[in-house]
């Protein structure tokens, strides 16, 4: 599911909108990786897989209309005055992903059934109840759940949950707790869909589904960051399928010391594709060895033609006639390097 | 096994007092080695039948089912009376869960499946390996050809039988005409003589039908009733989009609490409102068909509909679902004239046209995942080698049949005389001498003379003060 799409825009700088759905819908490619980066949309990587290409440019017409976006160049939007105002009053409501990259790092599916589950599991054992019809079909969920009480035990699961959930629930806006809350389903509880929380609530059906992922995006964060034992549940559930397969295959085989060329020849690949491969690594992970591909003559060199101010507009092109041995390779990994360092990671 | 011994295993095992028509003899008849069809109505307890067998034979039950939602329901169910090593196979899993369950087949008792799941080549030489207790057909009317629900897949079943080395079959369904149980039987080459069949008529559930002028008539009436008649209650729709708007106008017109379920809502969502209509936390469901099939609420005490289904079949089967307690039920039908252009619109989403027909016959690499599902009906048949002209026919005939069973809903809407003859008739059943003492329209009677008059409301949610969540967690987690 997705925020209000406001949310995913700024005022100063001009987003375009097909890499905000090639990255929702999972259909990555090495540029649409580099500008979901560029404009810190990689944590919304396979958010909403079904998204279609025409509703979604229907909406955002629709923002347009309503005054809330701007288009001053095909397919690129940025918000307007009166879309900023809006977008404000959303995040101090609090009802927007706070922790939109979190998404990327779990599998959200997965993590919801399994948390949904051990609440269940916990409560019924609360009360010695041994039957009761499970909240989700998901076997690997339920895998999971069971695995965790049979190293920890049930008893251990009624108090990390209880403990933890108060003390998390504990830090948020009380009636959003409250909203979230009314969703737990356990002994003699039913919980309560979006909808029927809406008719309890000043909240709309939406606004209630987006807390209840960001709640529980949060929560996983919560656990593994108090060290409760809970964060195994949470770990098991990590996604790590934002790199494609193939590029971790060609890193790995980089960190073992051969070069581009040797790659190339043993994956039957071309040199480019392992070269995108890189690029494709090095914007999501932190720590790949980007210097490795950047001298000091050249970063220096580089840094004379190119800043945070223009590093989204300068085209490979100008920099090789002025720099004619620079590599497209290279010319990504300091964009790359420069963008981490404005954003201190 | 005698009847007394069988009647011991119930009552221990499933702590139920005791059987339903037609359990036993389909019991028997298995424990006999014999195959059957049982021609069971909604609410009987089919799905007993071969739970109970399996208790007594401890052998694999491979159970053909034809939608997901009610295999997951009966997998549910399974597990809540202690059925562990219960199954669905189906597009649900993930890859990695199928790998594992197809590795571990035969430690399950009781495995389900759609047909389709069945002829997958690397599915059924894994099945062929188990020493198989009994093969279920569930919902085996999806078998005929001359049934309103007909699946190709289910043609398969019987070849698929005889490859398994015909084990001992049991076929299930709540509705069969004559002709559908005749397809039934040589499909699956069931000797007549095995068929246990119960009436499909329900004598506690009193048949009613109005007629009105149009869509805003139809809506005040059923304001109005909904608001006399004691609940629970269903209404079904023929659409989301109305099961959704009538739900908030009854939300916002009256004091019952009412909530929608469709094929749309998530698997949680659905969970929350089927467990909070089984525990009276609702008064009323606005429902599409998806509803209900795996649901065992025993006292709905009245079956609406906003529209006519598309068949007599499903209309009784969705009536079915009240007065599972054998206490007195009411099932009301609210028909305009214009309801038959919402029934043909649709039938014809259903069918593909000769277009399309021609189009996608010629050039089946453009139908994908995503193609509706008449047109992926299409690929389906390619792949059985049909040709186009046989694929004409094939849909030509299907229309034929469509339209027919919306001409029996409204022979029975509009018939004059009793409602429940008409049903019996439509499924070969022999009239009533003897009918229940509140039948059918044709004798007026008020809620009140059925003992269904309104009672009182219970609070609804938008005037509940929404619970803390400090008291939330201390119920659950029984801290308090």
């Amino acid at each position: 599911m997705h925020q209000p799409w406001i949310l995913y825009f700024e005022p100063e700088k001009l987003k375009k909108a097909s890499v905000l759905r090639q990255l929702m819908t999972n259909k990555i490619t090495s540029s649409s990786l580099f500008w979901g980066f560029y404009y810190d949309w990689l944590g919304y990587i396979n958010e909403e897989p079904k998204l279609q290409e025409s509703i979604f440019l229907k909406e955002l017409a629709q923002l347009v209309k309503l005054g809330d976006l701007m288009m001053p160049q095909q397919g690129f939007y940025q918000l307007t005055p009166q879309g900023e105002q809006k977008k404000q009053a959303m995040i101090e409501a609090g009802l927007y992903l706070h922790k939109p990259q979190l998404l990327a790092q779990i599998d959200y599916p997965l993590w919801k059934d399994v948390f949904y589950l051990s609440v269940q599991a916990a409560s019924e054992y609360a009360y010695d109840q041994k039957r009761y019809y499970v909240i989700t079909s998901n076997l690997q969920a339920q895998y999971y759940v069971k695995q965790w009480i049979k190293k920890y035990s049930l008893a251990q699961l009624v108090t990390e949950l209880n403990e933890t959930l108060n003390k998390f629930l504990a830090q948020e806006d009380p009636q959003l707790a409250a909203a979230f809350s009314a969703s737990l389903v356990g002994y003699q509880v039913n919980g309560k869909t979006a909808l029927q929380i809406a008719e309890m609530t000043p909240y709309s059906p939406a606004e209630i589904s987006l807390m209840q992922v960001d709640f529980l995006l949060r929560y996983a964060q919560y656990i593994v960051q108090e060290q409760s034992i809970l964060k195994e549940l949470v770990a098991w559930t990590k996604n790590e399928r934002r790199v494609p397969q193939s590029a971790l295959v060609t890193y790995q085989m980089y960190l073992q010391g051969f070069d581009i060329a040797t790659i190339s020849q043993r994956r039957h690949v071309k040199p480019a594709t392992v070269e995108e491969h890189l690029i494709d690594v090095a914007i999501i992970k932190r720590d790949f060895p980007r210097d490795a591909f950047l001298t000091p003559e050249l970063k220096t060199a580089l840094s004379q033609m190119m800043s945070i101010q223009n590093v989204a507009t300068i085209q490979y092109k100008e920099l090789k006639e002025k720099l004619p041995e620079l590599t497209f390779l290279q010319f990504r990994m300091f964009q790359i390097d420069l963008l981490r360092k404005e954003r201190n990671n | 096994m005698e009847e007394a011994k069988l009647l011991e295993i119930l009552q221990t095992e499933y702590q139920y007092p005791s059987f339903r028509p037609g359990q036993v003899e389909t019991l028997q008849k298995l424990l006999n080695n014999e195959a059957t069809l049982a021609v069971l109505p909604t609410g009987t307890g089919k799905s007993l039948c071969y739970q109970l067998y399996q208790r007594i034979q401890r052998k694999t039950v491979l159970i053909i089912s034809p939608l997901i939602s009610l295999m997951q329901d009966q997998v549910e169910q399974l597990k809540y009376l202690g059925d562990k090593k219960v199954v669905a196979l189906n597009s649900q899993l993930s890859y990695a869960e199928r790998q594992y369950v197809m590795q571990h087949l035969s430690m399950y008792d009781f495995i389900y499946m759609s047909p389709e799941m069945l002829q997958n080549q690397d599915i059924f030489p894994l099945i062929r390996k188990l020493n198989l207790g009994l093969l279920v057909i569930d919902e085996a009317h999806c078998i005929s050809q001359w049934g309103p629900d007909f699946r190709p897949d289910y043609l398969e079943l019987g070849r698929l039988k005889k490859q398994l080395g015909n084990p001992l079959t049991l076929a299930l369904t709540a509705t069969a005409t004559t002709k559908v149980t005749q397809d039934i039987l040589e499909n699956l080459e069931l000797n007549p003589a095995n068929i246990v069949r119960c009436s499909v008529d329900r004598p506690n559930i009193y048949l009613d039908v109005k007629e009105v002028t149009d869509d805003q008539a139809k809506q005040d009436l059923l304001v109005e009733m909904v608001q006399n008649l004691q609940g629970p209650g269903l209404i079904y729709f023929s659409s989301k989009r109305k099961a959704e708007e009538i739900s908030a106008l009854l939300n916002a017109q009256t004091n019952l609490r009412v909530a929608t379920y469709h094929a749309d809502l998530g698997l949680e969502q659905r969970y929350m409102i089927q467990h909070q209509f089984l525990d009276d936390e609702l008064d009323i469901i606005c429902a599409t068909s998806a509803f209900g099939m795996g649901v065992n609420k025993k006292n709905i005490r009245y079956v609406l509909h906003y529209h006519y289904p598309s068949d007599l079949e499903s209309y009784v089967q969705e009536i079915g679902r009240a007065g599972r307690d054998g206490q007195q039920s009411y099932a009301g039908l609210i028909y305009a004239k214009q309801d038959y252009n919402l029934q043909v619109n649709l039938l014809e989403k259903t069918i593909p046209d000769q277009n399309e027909i021609r189009y996608y016959s010629q050039n089946p690499e453009l139908i994908t995942a995503d193609s509706p599902e008449r047109i992926q009906l299409i690929q389906h048949l390619l792949a059985k080698k049909q040709t186009e002209e046989q694929i004409l026919q094939y849909f030509k005939q299907r229309r034929n049949e469509k339209y027919q069973g919306i001409a029996g809903m409204i022979t029975y809407l509009t018939s004059d005389g009793c409602k429940r003859d008409e049903i019996l008739s439509y499924f070969g059943e022999e009239k009533q001498t003897q009918k229940p003492r509140y039948c059918c329209c044709e004798t007026s009677v008020s809620y009140e003379q059925l003992g269904l008059m309104h009672q009182s409301d219970a609070q609804k949610l938008s005037v509940q003060p929404i619970a803390t969540y400090q008291d939330v967690l201390a119920k659950l987690f029984k801290t308090k």
